[in-house]
């Protein structure tokens, strides 16, 4: 670090920042944690107690993961207004604004769309056969990987500044985020099939209602009903059913 | 009455993790309830439970506004409830009781959500409405927004432990009466429903992969599943 903060400092954000989302609001949006975060380094990077927090508490919104990105980059646009070079404040609020929307996009269709429904599928394949070891590996491997994404976040930001918004253009992403597609359709597949071949552990004449209740069930899921509502009224029915039957 | 509050304290702490936090899965019922079940000695019963739980919500996806169940509340009182139940006098049908925990799971992450909401609308319309005065100084500020912070984080855990507190008691005591109401047709149609609730998990899943590109991808690994399983 050569700057005025050093490798504690960025620290002491990156760990306000894990509690970014507690202070989301509808009118600022994540303005308050962003706001909550500075102020761990507000005393280094506004020494006379000026308008730095107040500065930035406008509206913004970003993807949680890739906060820490833009905060390092904010980090080092204010240091460097701050050693005299010329960096004005709209210049600061631009660089924000220009990287929470792209950012926002790729964090919902990397990690929500991508990193999360494949950890979770992994987690269902393990807890089906009983493996808590295969639990315990994904939900260690989850957090080292989102965790040390927001700690680099911080560094890779701070160090790059101005240069982040070309750091971040590129094909690399799309290549990432091509291989996290694959592998969660991949598991996602595996998980369809564990499940399709348990149809007929129950009987074969099972395997009938299961099929008609997937297919209603995927029917009522494409106009937005949700799953859990359909689980719910299926039990009376079932119970109301063996009463009929006997 | 201890359990309940060790559930609730729980649910509160899982709770900071996925609304102020940065969502490290624990609070999937996946994970939650293996962990209550842990906590409580019944482990396996709460993975059973904790893994139907999380094939049906597998097709909510918690992106740009949805309305979801409360995942926290359907992981925590599923599995407590049916770890509560197992641990019981008398020889308890581990089965029905699963059966029962998940339907008391379900129950509870719908409540949740809707009575959760509310409360979590407070706090965002008073965090929306907080203003700094142009003369204030950036040090006043900065305390300001860590007292709010601090808060903020204390009013998620102490709303949804509560609330999860207060479902845990009902959901056992609802459970405890369902599962002595047991006789041949509702553990028939209990063990009816879910076997049937795999089928949920198959349209949740292919739901969840419905608008994707490599969907033909799915089908065939899929397949190859199903082929590679039938051989073995």
């Amino acid at each position: 670090m050569t700057g005025r903060l050093g490798k504690w400092d960025l620290f002491r954000v990156f760990l306000r920042l894990l509690f970014l989302q507690g202070l989301l609001n509808r009118r600022g949006m994540q303005n308050l944690g962003l706001a909550s975060a500075l102020g761990s380094v507000s005393r280094k990077l506004d020494p006379g107690d000026n308008s730095l927090l107040l500065r930035h508490l406008s509206f913004f919104n970003c993807n949680p993961n890739f906060v820490p990105l833009v905060l390092g980059g904010v980090l080092r646009l204010e240091e460097e207004k701050l050693e005299g070079r010329p960096v004005s404040d709209q210049d600061i609020d631009r660089f924000k604004k220009a990287l929470a929307g792209p950012l926002a996009a790729m964090g919902d269709m990397l990690i929500m769309g991508s990193a999360k429904p494949l950890a979770l599928t992994f987690a269902c394949v393990f807890a089906i056969y009983k493996l808590p070891i295969g639990l315990l590996a994904v939900i260690l491997l989850y957090n080292a990987a989102i965790l040390s994404c927001r700690l680099w976040g911080v560094y890779f930001g701070y160090a790059k500044g101005w240069e982040l918004v070309g750091a971040l253009s590129g094909p690399r992403f799309q290549k990432i985020l091509s291989v996290a597609e694959g592998a969660s359709v991949g598991v996602g597949g595996v998980l369809l099939g564990i499940l399709l071949s348990r149809f007929s552990d129950n009987g074969f004449a099972m395997v009938l209602p299961e099929a008609a209740v997937a297919t209603i069930t995927l029917y009522l899921l494409r106009r937005d009903v949700p799953a859990s509502w359909v689980a719910i009224i299926l039990l009376p029915t079932c119970v109301f059913i063996a009463l009929l039957t006997g | 009455m201890s359990w309940f509050i060790t559930l609730g304290v729980i649910a509160g702490l899982l709770a900071v993790d996925q609304r102020a936090g940065w969502q490290s899965l624990l609070a999937q019922p996946v994970f939650s309830a293996v962990l209550v079940g842990s906590i409580l000695g019944e482990p396996w019963a709460a993975l059973a439970v904790g893994v139907v739980l999380e094939l049906i919500y597998l097709s909510i996806i918690p992106m740009r506004g949805v309305k979801t169940p409360d995942h926290i509340a359907a992981g925590v009182v599923g599995g407590g409830t049916t770890s509560l139940l197992l641990r019981g006098p008398g020889e308890p049908h581990i089965a029905f009781v699963c059966a029962v925990g998940l339907f008391v799971g379900l129950v509870a992450g719908e409540l949740g959500a809707r009575l959760a909401l509310p409360m979590f609308g407070l706090q965002n319309r008073f965090l929306s409405s907080v203003e700094f005065s142009p003369d204030a100084s950036g040090r006043r500020i900065a305390r300001r927004v860590f007292l709010l912070h601090a808060s903020s984080v204390g009013f998620i855990f102490a709303v949804e432990g509560l609330l999860v507190l207060a479902l845990c008691a009902g959901g056992y005591y609802a459970g405890e009466r369902f599962t002595g109401l047991m006789n041949g047709a509702l553990v028939h149609g209990a063990m009816g429903w879910q076997s049937l609730l795999t089928a949920i998990g198959v349209a949740s899943i292919i739901h969840l992969f419905w608008q994707h590109r490599l969907r033909n991808a799915l089908a065939v690994c899929a397949v190859l599943v199903v082929i590679l399983l039938w051989l073995v």
